[in-house]
């Protein structure tokens, strides 16, 4: 995708949904698939955070880092922990895709329904830090 | 150059044909201009012809920069990888002979003070070149990467094959990222979405996939490797570490 093509189109949905106007159900799959997985890694990133206090104090990228390497120290504690890690790797991977490699095009027919499936647990979950 | 250029860009069945074309092509305006400075004499003879070549060289870098290497880039996965590689390999020796060339030409130049703008060009050319072959040894990788997503995507479907669950796999996509030490290859599916399922297929392919990059490595080390034309260190590089429905 074309950088100014993107920067166009986030304008377009942000002022759409500013607007409650619905337009904003124009978009095309690749933009839609980024803003949903920008936003959906942040849901992860601050429902952690509800758990993980030592760390709230720190800033910018300490904070991911810091939470991945909790997650990582627990991903051997049982699988729920190893899936936990993995989807914040994915999610993690998937965010830098979204909001910063724009050329990186995607195939088409990922709607990443699993993917939210897997947070929608997660963020439901009542614990998520042993 | 340009003929070429624009032949490779428009063609919609791309071959790797022409790529090898425009390998081949890519360095002739250096071999041209190595034949103007192997004596004093000929240098003093062809100064007009040398910074006349110099100028056609930066023109053809900035098109192999500006339009081949994005277009590589956007179509490397459409082209018969293996043979991609090979013709990147082919490219990527051909730059390290320039660069070694231009060394050559900087030297040569440096001793002549009516030189010293022609030499200032070579320079920035070795430059240049460094940058694009550092540009090609990505998409070489990037070969590599999708070699092995090939790979791990046919081993997934036949350890889904051997379960009794209520989805198919559809298609694989994965990002760019090469230095990711916990890179997953993501996968879609078609039918429903049971995690409890998703999430046993994934450990058994992810077990699967672990075993595989073993013997590969095992594979590698008792294997001689033939690297004359070029040396893939990708081939030794294992990407993915794991399988993701998504």
């Amino acid at each position: 995708m074309d950088r100014l093509d993107f920067s166009q189109k986030l304008n377009h949905f942000s002022y759409s949904y500013h607007k409650n106007d619905d337009k904003i159900f124009s978009i095309d799959d690749e933009v839609k698939a980024r803003i949903i997985i920008s936003r959906l890694y942040y849901s992860l990133f601050q429902r952690l955070l509800v758990e993980v206090n030592t760390i709230r104090k720190s800033s910018g990228a300490n904070q991911h880092d810091a939470l991945s390497s909790i997650l990582e120290k627990n991903a051997g504690k049982g699988s729920m922990y190893r899936k936990l890690y993995e989807h914040f790797k994915d999610l993690q991977s998937l965010r830098i895709w979204a909001d910063y490699r724009i050329k990186e095009d995607i195939k088409k027919g990922f709607d990443f329904a699993v993917l939210l499936e897997k947070n929608n647990r997660f963020i439901k979950s009542k614990k998520l830090i042993p | 150059m340009k003929n070429i250029l624009n032949s490779f860009v428009i063609s919609t069945a791309l071959t790797t044909v022409s790529i090898a074309s425009v390998t081949s092509d890519y360095g002739n305006y250096l071999k041209e201009l190595n034949s103007y400075i192997d004596t004093r004499e000929n240098i003093k003879n062809n100064k007009y012809f040398i910074s006349e070549n110099i100028e056609k060289m930066q023109k053809s870098d900035e098109e192999f920069y500006n339009k081949v290497i994005p277009f590589l880039h956007k179509n490397f996965k459409i082209i018969d990888t293996n043979s991609m590689g090979h013709q990147l390999g082919l490219i990527a020796k051909a730059i390290d002979t320039k660069i070694s060339s231009y060394n050559n030409v900087i030297k040569i130049f440096k001793k002549d003070k009516k030189l010293q703008e022609c030499n200032k060009q070579v320079l920035e050319l070795r430059e240049k070149n460094i940058l694009i072959k550092k540009e090609i040894q990505t998409l070489i990788d990037l070969v590599f990467l999708n070699i092995e997503a090939k790979a791990i995507y046919i081993l997934a479907e036949d350890i889904l094959k051997e379960k009794d669950f209520n989805f198919t796999l559809n298609d694989f996509w994965y990002t760019h990222d090469l230095e990711d030490d916990n890179k997953a290859l993501f996968v879609n599916i078609k039918g429903d979405i049971n995690l409890d399922d998703i999430y046993e297929f994934e450990d058994d392919t992810d077990k699967a996939i672990l075993k595989m990059q073993k013997e590969k490595q095992q594979t590698l080390s008792e294997i001689k490797l033939n690297t004359q034309q070029y040396d893939f260190n990708a081939i030794s590089k294992s990407f993915f570490k794991r399988l993701s429905v998504v």
